[in-house]
């Protein structure tokens, strides 16, 4: 798990990355993508998330190859913590949104180690890909 | 600004106005939380609300306003050549805090979790900003 999450970082922080970019990242690591709704009630909530204007500006417009197949209920979660969306307060999100804030910091620490990592192979002279100030001031 | 409590996002809009006639140089958190309790007293926040404004004291008397300070130089000399081995000396001092006691756990009505805070110390080229030399995370002991 920790490698596959290491791998999966690994590949989507590059130089051009921004704070908005974050939430998509997270919500697309191993663990929280395995956190799924579990009935309809929930399906309807997670659409009345969505209905938030300021929240839908920051999912991802674009379908790419890697998040063909993305369980959007995480980014949902993590969009309508940092928002302050009032849905976000349902009981229906409380187990999953808590693993996501406990567990969280763990993974922006493993972003910046990742992070870290890429500069080391560039360094090295293995890799062009190079992580500036830009980019990890967006994970801190 | 919106931690701090009462704070809406046209009382801080007010309060940017008035920067210039009080001689504040920035609209930051930092800023505004060093002037002192009088001058606080005289942007007359929250309407002259004096409630809103005991309860805007008592927070800023605990948040972690920090000095960082810091040191490069090459033990034992004084001028630093590209062979040497360079030391950086950074110090944050957490200047509400009296000498005998440290940061206690930190306190977000949005993360429900009991945590230390941390801090990260990330050494940059100042001039390009695109070599990042190294991130220390520094946690609390």
């Amino acid at each position: 798990m920790l490698l596959e999450n290491k791998r999966h970082y690994g590949a989507r922080l590059n130089e051009n990355l921004l704070i908005k970019n974050i939430p998509m990242i997270l919500a697309s690591c191993k663990e929280f993508q395995l956190i799924g709704a579990k009935g309809k009630d929930e399906v309807l909530l997670l659409k009345k998330l969505k209905d938030n204007d300021e929240l839908d500006d920051l999912l991802p417009k674009i379908q790419s190859r890697n998040m063909k197949d993305m369980n959007m209920k995480p980014l949902l979660l993590i969009l309508a913590h940092v928002l302050k969306d009032e849905n976000i307060r349902n009981p229906i999100f409380k187990e999953g949104l808590a693993e996501i804030l406990s567990t969280g910091v763990h993974h922006l620490n493993m972003m910046i180690d990742v992070a870290m990592e890429i500069n080391t192979i560039a360094r090295q002279g293995h890799s062009a890909k190079k992580l500036g100030w830009t980019a990890i001031q967006a994970i801190v | 600004m919106l931690q701090l409590p009462g704070n809406t996002a046209d009382e801080i809009k007010k309060y940017r106005k008035q920067l210039k006639d009080n001689q504040i140089p920035d609209g930051k958190i930092d800023t505004f939380c060093r002037l002192s309790v009088a001058q606080r007293a005289k942007l007359n926040l929250f309407g002259g609300d004096k409630a809103k404004l005991a309860e805007l004291e008592k927070v800023i008397k605990v948040m972690p306003l920090i000095t960082c300070s810091n040191v490069i130089a090459v033990e034992g000399e004084t001028t630093i050549t590209s062979t040497d081995i360079i030391s950086f000396n950074i110090s944050l001092t957490y200047d509400n805090l009296p000498e005998n006691q440290s940061p206690g756990y930190i306190h977000s009505e949005n993360y429900p979790f009991v945590r230390h805070s941390n801090w990260y110390i990330v050494i940059v080229d100042a001039a390009t900003k695109t070599n990042v030399i190294q991130v220390e995370r520094l946690k609390h002991t």
